[in-house]
């Protein structure tokens, strides 16, 4: 039968990078941490999958390569190799490599091959022999195994060989095929004709097989005969093959020791495994892999049912109550089970942060030893979770956090030693969840921000007036902006032109937000919060004029009656309302989207907004509602819209749009 | 047609067994590693058992053992399939009671003529 292999590529494809992802991960930990069988073997299985995959599928370039990788990693697995700086090195760039195969097979692309040849050049450097290479490490008065020039076999059948269904001449067969073979049968074990048992097998064989083949080629041909028969398998040594027709005695005393009897020692010469403590403690529940569309899907259908729900409750609240009563205490019921299927489906797209913060082990490790810094990483709270596709547009902020700190905050180790700080420096990632949020830092001991610098950079940038004094809060609030950076030489790791500021601009697209902390000389912390998910959050539903909006409750941070503040005109900044103290910026939506106004500015409320460190005080009419909504995406239903985040289906079937917050504040700051 | 019970850790290799031998008529059951596979046989005795060795938890050596001290499983057929090819694995294989061995990467013919060898 022939089968479409390609249905199972995507499969293939997620897998082996997950695999390569965990074996990295195992590698860099040997740096710091003992290397236990368990760890070991949990490296080696992700080549060794990758390889066993792969061959079945036909992707012989990543078969070919990973074999090599394999093999050295079975060493280290036996303890025949110790995991130096320099091992893990190539170990590394081996994975990356293997990577690049993976991803090249993904686009139906072929790899640059030379790069495999170098890789595999060094992997052979390390001191150890890789596949094909000659020295059988198991045996100490290395018997050389490869360049031979043949064997000489000596297999001896049970009396009960056939019983099992084997055949010796098959075997003979396939050993015939191995190289130039000649045969001598051995009928000394044949009994006379009386008690002759056709069903037994009497004979045995000698054979002198000439050929170049590994001695695991010829000791395959009997695996599965072993115990069913007395084999003996012994090389010939060019010497000794001019001495054919010697007894097998002789050559072994010829060419010591280069008799190997069949057992059950290992002499496999390469690329052999045990699976000795392979008991690792990542026990796998039953897992199924389902296609990212089909989860989306039911994250879908299930805020249709949210909204359904709504409906049905607001219907249900028009009847009356008596005779409503078992119906109300149903919908009860119906709405707890519903918050538990939704909170049950949304937990699938959840995943442990630890997905985004793998990487930087070893992105730190690289960039720290380029730039001539020790850093020492710190993670904590990696198994708070977060939506699949948070996780997945925080890599990019991170990066450059991460970078950043590398690159700006920890100072070089003579510097530290001269400050009286430890010469290795702390980078700290931490994720935890706080109120339906979950907060990430990224912290460093470095420097910290220096507010003299980034006010005369500021200054330079155009972005301060020169007479201005600022607050050390708003100086740091300058860091994230556009074409704002205090890096005095542009370098290839910080300074290609990004700048915080996309770091900003891409938490806020996350509905997020992010705030820097720093002391001069002690370090510097970047805070992001971010909401769990993307696809339902809390809104609170005011009313604007004729209009209904949803404004995420992440971003508001009170509500005051107008009659509580001060409204106050400022020559080019317009309307200010001064609250505890402080004046905010007046924000109505008229201005800014067309939409209706709030009837009046006395019977109101403002909402005080905050984002990306601002507030502005927006006036509504009257707060509605306040309820998990499902978020509609405006550009893939219709098109992106300024300030709005997306739109939301309401009880009554009506359409509402939820606020860009980030993008009005903005907007007023302007 | 058979009922097939298919052990490896990897989700790729279990769905080209799987797919393998459900196209040819059988009944399969997918578990990723021996614990889950002994789970799924106390429930059920199914007329063969495919195995990965390299897995996490309880490897494909230690699931045979275990099987084999299983009433229901004390004969039925356990084939490894594996990168493994070391002689000792295999005869480590033998000795807690795999019927067979075939070596990765698989085709899907050999796979279903041994199955054929074996079940019949």
């Amino acid at each position: 039968m022939s089968i479409d292999l390609t249905r199972f590529y995507e499969s293939f494809f997620a897998e082996s990078l997950d695999g390569l992802d965990t074996a990295e991960a195992g590698l860099l930990a040997l740096e710091k941490v003992e290397p236990t069988p368990e760890r070991l073997n949990a490296i080696f299985r992700g080549i060794h999958s990758l390889k066993g995959s792969a061959g079945s599928l036909g992707f012989n370039a990543i078969t070919d390569f990973t074999h090599h990788v394999e093999s050295v990693l079975d060493h280290l697995r036996k303890g025949t190799l110790t995991p130096d700086r320099d091992t893990l090195d190539v170990l590394l760039d081996c994975i990356d490599y293997s990577r690049t195969l993976v991803l090249a097979a993904r686009e139906g692309k072929v790899a640059d091959v030379e790069q495999a040849n170098q890789l595999i050049a060094s992997l052979k450097t390390l001191g150890i022999p890789v596949a094909g290479a000659s020295v059988n490490i198991q045996s100490p008065p290395a018997v050389i195994t490869s360049n031979r020039s043949g064997y000489h076999v000596r297999f001896e059948p049970s009396s009960g060989f056939f019983e099992n269904g084997n055949d010796p001449l098959r075997l003979l067969r396939v050993l015939d095929g191995l190289g130039e073979m000649t045969a001598k049968v051995d009928l000394s074990r044949l009994p006379n004709s009386e008690e002759f048992d056709p069903e037994r097998c009497y004979l045995a064989w000698d054979f002198q097989l000439l050929s170049d083949t590994e001695q695991s080629e010829v000791e395959e041909v009997f695996s599965w005969v072993v115990d069913d028969c007395k084999l003996l398998i012994e090389t010939i040594t060019p010497a000794a093959k001019e001495i054919e027709a010697l007894a097998p005695q002789t050559i072994e005393a010829l060419a010591p020791p280069p008799l190997v009897e069949r057992s059950r020692e290992d002499r496999r010469t390469s690329g052999r495994r045990t699976e000795d403590g392979d008991n690792t403690s990542e026990i796998r529940a039953d897992r199924l892999n389902v296609s990212r569309s089909k989860v989306d899907n039911l994250i879908n259908l299930v805020g249709e049912l949210v909204i359904t729900k709504t409906m049905l409750k607001q219907s249900v609240a028009l009847l009356d109550p008596t005779s409503a009563a078992t119906l109300s205490a149903s919908l009860v019921q119906f709405e707890r089970h519903m918050r538990d299927l939704q909170e049950g489906v949304m937990a699938i797209r959840m995943l442990p942060v630890s997905h985004a913060f793998g990487r930087f082990a070893r992105m730190v490790r690289d960039v720290s030893q380029r730039l001539g810094k020790q850093v020492h990483l710190e993670i904590s709270g990696e198994q708070s979770e977060l939506d699949k596709s948070v996780i997945e547009q925080l890599v990019d902020p991170l990066t450059h956090l991460v970078r950043n700190s590398l690159d700006h905050g920890i100072e070089s180790p003579e510097i530290r030693r001269a400050l009286g700080k430890p010469e290795t420096a702390t980078l700290k990632l931490h994720a935890q969840h706080k109120a339906g949020n979950i907060e990430i830092m990224v912290s460093d001991d470095g420097r910290g921000i220096d507010l003299e610098r980034v006010a005369t950079k500021a200054r330079a940038a155009g972005l301060l007036r020169e007479d201005e004094t600022l607050t050390p809060e708003r100086t740091r609030e300058l860091i994230f902006s556009a074409g704002f950076s205090t890096a005095e030489a542009v370098n290839e790791l910080s300074g290609r032109g990004v700048g915080l500021d996309v770091v900003r601009k891409n938490i806020s697209a996350l509905s997020g937000s992010i705030k820097v902390e720093s002391t001069p000389g002690h370090g510097t912390a970047f805070v992001i919060r971010l909401p769990l998910t993307l696809a339902i959050i809390d809104g609170m539903t005011v009313s604007v004029g004729a209009d209904i909006y949803i404004v995420p409750m992440t971003f508001i941070v009170e509500c005051l009656q107008t009659d509580r503040v001060k409204l106050k005109t400022v020559a080019g900044r317009g309307v200010l309302v001064e609250v505890r103290g402080k004046y905010l910026p007046l924000l109505t939506l008229a201005n800014l989207t067309g939409a209706t106004n709030a009837a009046s500015f006395e019977n109101g409320l403002l909402l005080i907004l905050e984002a990306e460190g601002n507030r502005v005080a927006l006036l509504v009419d009257a707060l509605i509602d306040q309820d998990q909504v499902v978020i509609k995406s405006l550009e893939n239903n219709y098109r992106k819209v300024p300030y709005l985040a997306g739109a939301t289906i309401l009880g009554q079937g009506k359409v509402v749009f939820i606020l860009d917050v980030g993008a009005l504040v903005f907007a007023v700051r302007e | 047609m058979a009922s097939i019970l298919v052990v490896d850790d990897s989700t790729t290799m279990r769905q080209m067994v799987s797919f393998t031998l459900t196209s040819a008529g059988h009944e399969v059951i997918e578990t990723a590693d021996g614990i889950e596979a002994v789970e799924a046989a106390k429930g059920k005795r199914f007329d063969l058992v495919i195995s990965d060795v390299n897995m996490p938890g309880m490897n494909g050596i230690e699931l045979v053992r275990h099987l084999r001290t299983m009433p229901d499983y004390k004969f039925v057929p356990v084939l490894m399939l594996t990168t493994e090819s070391a002689q000792d694995i295999k005869q480590r294989g033998r000795e807690a009671g795999a019927t067979g061995w075939i070596v990765k990467p698989f085709s899907p013919e050999v796979l279903l003529a041994t199955l054929k060898k074996v079940l019949d």
